[in-house]
């Protein structure tokens, strides 16, 4: 038995003064169940993640009441940047284990109109106090690994800007990504030093976002869905301390769920039509495409400069463009990936629509990982 | 040496304070360990002590931040936050001594260790060996 996701929305991601992490996992919500056709009735599901901005005791509770929801199973989870894709994982579970039925699974957070205006508090939260003491952001612990990598594996700085650089050119062709203006390498690295080696333009973006995708079991599910053909979880650590091998060998707990996920569908990596890769930062996607099988280790970087990730390329990736260029939000790789292979991701869609499709989020510093395969019928 | 608290964290810190550079360490299996913890990742024992360490360490890792994350670090920007692995057991993230500018740094280079104050706050901090 499998599961099958049958409709995916996402929610307008413009800021405005007052909007809600609520209201976006609202709209995300009312667009995927209306694009599975199904009658709100049949939801008796429900998982969300978590919001930085807004407090809530239980978010899928206040979003249950939004929805007029009473469900039979519903939870809230934080996997931080891995929660997009672990919804879907656990929503499956629970369809599969036959807790419900037909669940949605939600992420949404307002994190620019909410305005979260105690940020130190969630650098706090992210970080252990021995890491915090002297004085690193959140993109210096990326940044540690990221020079790490390059002094072991010889890559370049132009290496990682070629990343920002590939999935600005996709954002380009979406008209709900947030920067569409094409730049090059030398933008990259000419923009300012956030932490080094990282620049400002080699940085997640943060913007408000909502997606959700509506999650049943694969014998309910029509023609046109999209089926959950393998997932896996992994994690190694909280602290990047506690983990040499993010400086060592670059190895990520990413290789462990992607070997599961592997596994659980029959496929390899050279089975796959597209990819949607969490991508916080140009590192991120070096590393997680080496521990996803997708290239030899230390060539992540030679592989997407010669347009690998392209949506012209041997596997399009971020299509997007990401949260590099597109939005934040780890949810919106996964409903980037539904409407890829429905076919109705609009202006971007991809000329061939995928038959087979990876979806990969990453958490913490690099600690959490969620790898999800997808199928067509 | 017999740390005054039972929170592992807490008592490291307050070691640190006291100038003692050590971390802490498993008493059954000695593996170190760090950032502390309740139970030792090797052999999940609940026994430990702090353990006083050499003055010097590998650097694995560094990078230079430019802006800060909070107003206590703002006056020192731009600086420098290194890897360094004591022994091949514990990592420690630390401020580098200016006196070692990055152009100095390379991976594998030995460095020296040395308890000062970042923020108030006292903590080891990477400087030439």
């Amino acid at each position: 038995m499998r599961a099958a996701i049958i409709g995916a929305g996402e929610s307008d991601r413009t800021p405005k003064p007052g909007r809600t992490a609520i209201d976006m996992a609202v709209e995300s919500s009312l667009q995927a169940v209306a694009d599975a056709g199904i009658e709100w009735a049949e939801i008796d599901g429900l998982v969300t993640g978590y919001s930085l901005a807004e407090r809530h005791l239980d978010f899928s509770a206040s979003l249950s009441e939004a929805l007029g929801l009473q469900p039979h199973w519903s939870q809230t989870i934080s996997r931080s940047g891995a929660t997009g894709a672990s919804v879907v994982v656990d929503a499956a579970l629970a369809v599969l284990a036959g807790a419900c039925t037909t669940a949605l699974a939600v992420w949404a957070d307002n994190r620019v109109s909410g305005q979260p205006e105690d940020m130190a508090g969630v650098l706090a939260a992210s970080l252990s106090a021995f890491e915090l003491a002297s004085g690193p952001l959140i993109t210096t612990q990326y940044a540690l690994i990221a020079q790490a990598y390059l002094n072991r594996t010889g890559a370049t700085v132009e290496d990682l800007a070629s990343v920002a650089v590939q999935f600005r050119k996709h954002a380009a062709l979406n008209d709900r990504a947030k920067y569409r203006t094409p730049i090059t390498v030398d933008d990259v690295l000419e923009s300012p030093m956030a932490s080094s080696p990282l620049h400002r333009l080699e940085c997640a973006l943060v913007t408000d976002y909502g997606g959700a995708v509506v999650v049943t079991r694969a014998d309910r599910a029509d023609a046109r869905a999209v089926d959950l053909l393998g997932f896996g979880e992994a994690l190694s650590h909280s602290s990047i301390l506690r983990n040499r091998d993010l400086f060592f060998t670059g190895r990520t707990a990413a290789a462990e769920s992607s070997r599961q996920a592997y596994e659980m569908a029959g496929l390899g990596p050279g089975d796959l039509q597209m990819a949607q890769i969490y991508d916080c930062f140009t590192i991120t996607v070096l590393l997680l495409m080496e521990d996803l099988g997708l290239c030899e280790r230390g060539q992540a970087g030679v592989a997407v400069r010669e347009g690998f990730l392209d949506r012209d390329g041997s596997l399009p990736s971020n299509t997007h463009g990401g949260l590099l260029s597109c939005g934040s939000g780890g949810i919106l790789h996964v409903t980037e990936a539904v409407r890829q292979m429905r076919g109705t991701a609009g202006g971007h869609q991809l000329e061939r629509r995928p038959q087979s499709a990876l979806v990969h989020g990453n958490g913490g510093i690099l600690g959490a990982q969620t790898t999800l395969i997808l199928g067509r019928r | 040496m017999a740390p005054s608290t039972t929170d592992p964290s807490v008592a490291l810190w307050q070691a640190w304070a006291a100038g003692h550079l050590c971390l802490q360490g498993c008493t059954d299996c000695s593996r170190l360990r760090h950032p502390p913890s309740q139970l030792c990742p090797e052999c999940h024992s609940t026994h430990w002590s702090l353990v006083d360490v050499a003055p010097c360490a590998t650097l694995v890792s560094w990078s230079t931040v430019h802006r800060a994350p909070a107003p206590a670090f703002a006056g020192d920007v731009p600086y420098t936050v290194a890897i360094v692995s004591i022994g091949d057991a514990a990592l420690l993230e630390a401020r580098v001594d200016p006196a070692l500018p990055p152009a100095a740094l390379s991976p594998g280079m030995q460095v020296g260790l040395t308890l000062g104050e970042i923020a108030g706050r006292a903590m080891p901090i990477v400087r030439p060996a």
